[in-house]
């Protein structure tokens, strides 16, 4: 079973401003590269079966990790590293080495490997590129052959579009000035947070990170696209746990997304939001554990971010429409009432922040150099787009520049910049009644407010029931008087039809989520912009049960009478 | 001949070890506190718990055709430090030692934990360890007392002895800022040296210069600490012979403590490697042969590993539900039984900290379980007199002669460290190579074999050539691996080189190890063809 994740746990955030542009035509890295790439694809389109398509990638990383625990550095490296990626399609556009063999899942990664990240080793580049094609197309040929066989033993597909449609020519070069980063100071400023766990002898485990990636992508294909486009994605992330006596494991963490130093908040902030995940950690160990119920549920704004990404965005997937795989829920709804009528969804890459908040889904290209666009997915509930990679679908033969991948994939179509917009919108304190009202309309002892969620899966597959698995972080009963009790040991569980009718009403008080999104095409950085919303019944289970106790000795700083040990 | 001392060129500011041991002292408290608190009623308590902690830094430099592709120097490296423990839970005749769950495909510990560098995260990462492993080994206890029950065994010997403890401290080396320049230099100079050679697809090189100490303490007074620092030079080259068939054989030259040759010594090598390998364009493929075999000291090497080191470790199985311990030697009811050539001596010295101005990767003065170990006669005159014994043992046995090995990968077992391969008698190559010649001509056989190198002995032998008894021609083959490759060709050795060479080993997923072994002359060795077929040609040319 295929599962598609949604994590918080990743570093990063985009960014748009102080790019320059450059000259695709003149950039040396794009010449290396599209030299070496006709120089193969006018010998490689020859060949039977012949090569219609090439494209290479090639992703140069430049990294900063720091990770410390219990107030000393366990992580504090640097690195730079290149990542080609080889996309051979052998055939025609019409049935190629991409086309979905049936019962097999062996077309979503891409030859390529590591690669010099500069230009000076032209040798060894050219190289690695030559041996990569080489290795791609061979792969590609097998594969092909494999379909053409297959296909004479398998029913049609339900959808007959074809396998690719070829991007159109771009010519796009842009920089970025690398931005550099005060490394001791980072380094004293996580050592000096870290150091506090150690007065809280209840917390088992803990990290606290500071991640920098700065990258320069290059693309260049066989129908003449050079583009260079950089990404630059910083980010702090803190995570303490916790465990129940009976093991159940709790956490908090908090979440800080930049691009230059002054975009994080200052050493005081951190240190006040650090006192507050352990006020709620603390709340949460001592916090009755929840049972089963179905009812009324306020989803905070970041959690109804990761609600929509995870329970529609991937629905609305165009590759997922295509494949007899897929469970196919809006296939054919186009134009008809998918969810709530008050609910308005698009996606927008080319967003790169939002009210001050950098975007990680932040794009101008995608992974197969085609345009990024603005889609409106839903219009006032009513179903209007899909998003498109370069794979045709019945009725939306383009891409609309939503074709992403984690580098060693094959891109197909991902969210990027998710919004979710209600056709009307109330204060947060309006919603927090209405919840109210709908718990005593409902006759309910109580509702909930899910304040966080850490992430959660959906699955798509036919093979698998079309449901999914929302995991909260912080969750509050309400009770019709209006009082709150934290709660721990909740799942959010549903189907996505019945769960999308059931949106009631939704606030203004709009956040962004930035996480990253796991699928066939890998990992790659994604962003949600919801607005709390109400759903007028939702269904609750226990969470899995971790089996082993909690650690049998306190943690050692914990028993060191200077350093604290309180509780 | 000059040499680079290039660990002593390795400081790093981050790297600098403090001068009072923060490493010891937070292994001994975190050990202090297991011993004395750490407990499930009802169940057995810690009996003996060992902490390892081991700090290291990779330093990589990698080239392809002359060109950099990689280098630590766009990195700032930081040291890696992880940390792990053995324990035993119950006392010296009930314990959880030497069983494994029919669940687990290994005999390993708990995944090694990062830590962090300085007392309190080092007690946190050990904290973290221990607790694991205390959860692991009560399981364990009770499913091997219950699988005792039920088996009836008639060994009751110990799997845990009580014995002497050791210390050995070796200095803290400091350390300074690598001189990327030369390695970058030098690794582009290494693969450049493969352009003259017409037949190559591929030429690479890599170094890999890892400065590293480690830790060890455990709870009845084991102490050690030991310079486990090594670097590399790695080749490898791609060629499709004129049959058509890929070949990319690599070889990697290790150096521990010393440092890494001169760069003229290293590019003399690399130039012998590449020529080698583009001389493979015109190699025949291999046909069916049984006859002698020359084992050059490389292969040599490998077949020590394989035939002997293999069957004189691990002599006690472990205990276990499902089937039988295929790790364990099968040297062990051979004491006194002809294992070896006649002429032949093997010896384990894991007290020798260098040998010929080579420092030995297996030097292991105290033992993973803390005993002082024992420089060991294992065979002479061919009869196999001793064997490796860890704190297990087995009947008959009364004491551990400070065998037990493990890496971060594994429980502590018995093992090797410094294998002495020795000849009574030696020879040169040309004689050698007389020798292999006659001994083909008494079995009729039209060529022999010489072996240089075997990476692996149940793979393709990448570097073999067939020695002509006619004319003494020496011609290179393809596609040849061994087959029915057993301890009986340890007994089938003719006669050895006097190539002494040491081969350093660092630690993998075996504990570092060294074997200083010459070419030998085996008598009956059987080679089969591969049933590889030829690769498909290129579509578009190399660029030039």
């Amino acid at each position: 079973m295929k599962k598609l994740f949604l994590l918080f746990v990743l570093f990063v955030s985009s960014f748009a401003g102080h790019a320059a542009e450059c000259n695709a035509q003149k950039d040396p890295m794009l010449e290396i590269l599209s030299n070496e790439l006709m120089r193969n694809f006018k010998t490689l389109k020859k060949q039977k079966p012949p090569v219609y398509y090439l494209s290479y990638q090639l992703r140069v990383m430049k990294e900063l990790n720091l990770i410390a625990v219990a107030g000393d550095l366990s992580q504090n490296t640097k690195g730079i590293y290149g990542w080609l990626d080889v996309d051979a399609r052998v055939g025609s556009a019409q049935t190629d080495n991409t086309h979905e063999l049936k019962g097999f899942w062996n077309k979503y990664r891409l030859e390529g490997g590591v690669v010099p990240t500069d230009q000076k080793s032209r040798r060894a580049l050219r190289h690695l590129l030559w041996r990569s094609t080489q290795k791609a197309v061979e792969k590609a040929q097998d594969d092909y052959n494999n379909v053409v066989s297959n296909k004479q033993v398998s029913s049609a597909s339900l959808d007959p579009s074809d396998d690719f449609v070829p991007p159109q020519k771009q010519l796009f070069c842009q920089t970025h000035p690398e931005i550099t980063y005060d490394r001791q100071e980072i380094a004293n400023r996580l050592k000096e947070i870290s150091a506090l766990v150690k007065e809280y002898d209840f917390i088992d485990k803990s990290a606290f990170a500071f991640s920098l990636s700065q990258e320069d992508t290059f693309f260049v294909n066989s129908v003449g696209s050079r583009l260079r486009t950089p990404r630059i994605l910083g980010r702090y992330s803190f995570m303490i746990q916790a465990q129940t006596p009976e093991g159940m494991i709790l956490e908090r963490n908090a979440i800080y997304d930049g691009v230059k130093m002054e975009d994080f908040p200052s050493l005081e902030t951190m240190k006040e939001d650090f006192a507050l995940m352990v006020q709620e950690l603390k709340a949460l160990l001592a916090a009755p554990a929840m049972e089963p119920y179905t009812g009324p549920v306020i989803l905070k704004n970041r959690a109804s971010g990761v609600f929509f990404h995870e329970i529609l965005g991937h629905r609305l997937e165009g590759h997922r429409q295509k494949s007899d795989s897929f469970g196919q829920t809006f296939t054919n709804r186009v134009g008809k009432q998918v969810v709530s009528p008050i609910l308005n969804v698009s996606d927008n890459p080319l967003l790169s922040q939002f009210q001050g908040v950098p975007l990680r889904g932040y794009y101008l290209f995608d992974d197969e150099g085609n345009p990024a666009q603005n889609v409106t997915l839903i219009e006032k509930g009513i179903l209007k787009n899909f998003l498109m990679s370069s794979s045709p679908i019945k009725n939306f033969s383009q891409s609309n520049g939503h074709g992403r991948k984690e580098f060693g994939y094959r891109a197909v179509s991902r969210m990027g910049n998710t919004i979710i917009t209600p056709v009307k919108a109330v204060s947060y304190e309006e919603l927090e009644k209405q919840l109210l009202a709908e718990i005593k309309r409902q006759n309910k002892p109580y509702g909930l407010i899910i304040e966080d969620i850490s992430g959660g899966f959906t699955m798509t597959e036919t093979s698998a029931p079309q449901a999914f698995k929302v995991n909260p972080l912080l969750v509050y009963k309400i009770y019709p008087d209006g009082h709150k009790e934290i709660v721990r040991g909740v799942d959010l569980v549903g189907t996505p039809l019945t769960s999308f009718s059931k949106v009631i009403a939704a606030a203004d008080d709009y956040a962004v989520f930035n996480g990253s999104c796991g699928a066939e095409s890998g990992w790659v950085p994604v962003s949600a912009v919801s607005p709390s919303i109400l759903v007028s019944e939702m269904e609750v289970e226990k969470v899995h049960k971790n089996p082993s106790k909690p650690p049998i000795l306190r943690p050692p700083y914990a028993e060191s009478s200077s350093q604290g040990g309180k509780k | 001949m000059k040499k680079l001392f290039i660990f002593l060129l390795l400081l790093t500011p981050a790297f600098v070890f403090a001068q009072e041991d923060v490493y010891f002292k937070a292994m001994q408290d975190e050990l202090s506190r297991t011993q004395k608190e750490l407990k499930i009623p009802d169940a057995p308590r810690p009996y003996f718990t060992s902490y390892w902690i081991k700090k290291t830094q990779t330093l990589s430099y990698e080239s392809l055709w002359g060109d950099l592709t990689f280098s630590s120097s766009d990195t700032i490296p930081f040291a890696l430090l992880v940390g792990r423990t053995h324990m035993v839970v119950g006392n010296a005749k009930e314990n959880s030692n030497g069983f494994m769950h029919n669940y687990y495909y290994f005999y390993a510990p708990n995944e090694e934990f990062k830590m962090g560098d300085g007392y309190d995260a080092l007690r946190l990462g050990l904290w973290n360890v221990t607790d694991l492993e205390y959860r692991e080994m009560i399981e364990m206890f009770f499913q091997k007392q219950a699988f005792l029950r039920q088996k009836n065994l008639t060994d009751k010997s110990p799997d845990f002895a009580p014995a002497k403890q050791g210390e050995f401290l070796a200095p803290v080396f400091p350390w300074q800022q690598p001189n990327h320049a030369y390695y970058e230099d030098l690794v582009k100079e290494l693969s450049a040296v493969a352009k003259k050679y017409p037949h190559l697809e591929e030429a690479a090189a890599n170094i890999h210069i890892v400065p590293g100490m480690m830790w060890y303490l455990n709870s009845q007074g084991g102490k050690q600490r030991l310079n486990i620092s090594w670097g590399s030079v790695t080749l490898s080259a791609q060629i499709r012979n004129k049959d058509g068939f890929k070949q990319k054989p690599s070889t990697e030259w290790v150096y521990t403590q010393g440092g890494l040759p001169s760069k003229e010594e290293l590019l003399k090598k690399a130039d012998a490697f590449y020529k080698q390998v583009n001389d493979g364009y015109d190699a025949k493929k291999a046909t069916p042969y049984v006859g002698p075999v020359l084992f050059k000291p490389a292969a040599a090497q490998e077949m020590m590993d394989v035939l002997f080191a293999a069957n004189v470790s691990n002599t006690k199985p472990l205990l276990q539900e499902k089937g039988e311990d295929l790790t364990a030697g099968g040297f062990k009811d051979k004491i006194g039984q002809r294992v070896f050539a006649k002429q032949f001596t093997v010896e384990d010295k894991p007290l020798l900290q260098e040998y010929k101005g080579v420092a030995l990767a297996g030097f292991s003065p105290v033992d993973a379980e803390g005993v002082p170990a024992e420089n060991l006669l294992l065979v002479s005159n061919g009869k196999l007199l001793d064997l490796p014994f860890s704190r297990s043992l087995t009947q008959g046995r009364k004491k551990s002669n400070g065998h037990a090995r493990a890496s971060f990968r594994q429980r502590p077992r018995a093992g090797v460290t410094n294998l002495f391969i020795t000849p009574q008698e030696t020879f040169t190559q040309q004689e050698l190579e007389q020798k292999l010649l006659d001994r083909c001509r008494e079995l009729d056989l039209e060529y022999g074999y010489i072996v240089e190198s075997m990476p692996n002995a149940t793979d393709e032998l990448p570097n073999i050539t067939r020695l002509y008894v006619k004319d003494g021609r020496k011609e290179q083959v393809y596609g040849a691996k061994l087959q029915n490759f057993t301890s009986r060709s340890l007994r089938d050795i003719l006669a050895a080189g006097d190539d002494e060479t040491i081969f350093n080993l660092p630690e993998g997923a075996d504990p570092a190890r060294s074997f200083i072994v010459p070419s030998l002359l085996v008598d009956e060795v059987e080679l089969v063809p591969t049933g590889k077929h030829p690769d498909r040609k290129p579509f578009v040319s190399r660029p030039k």
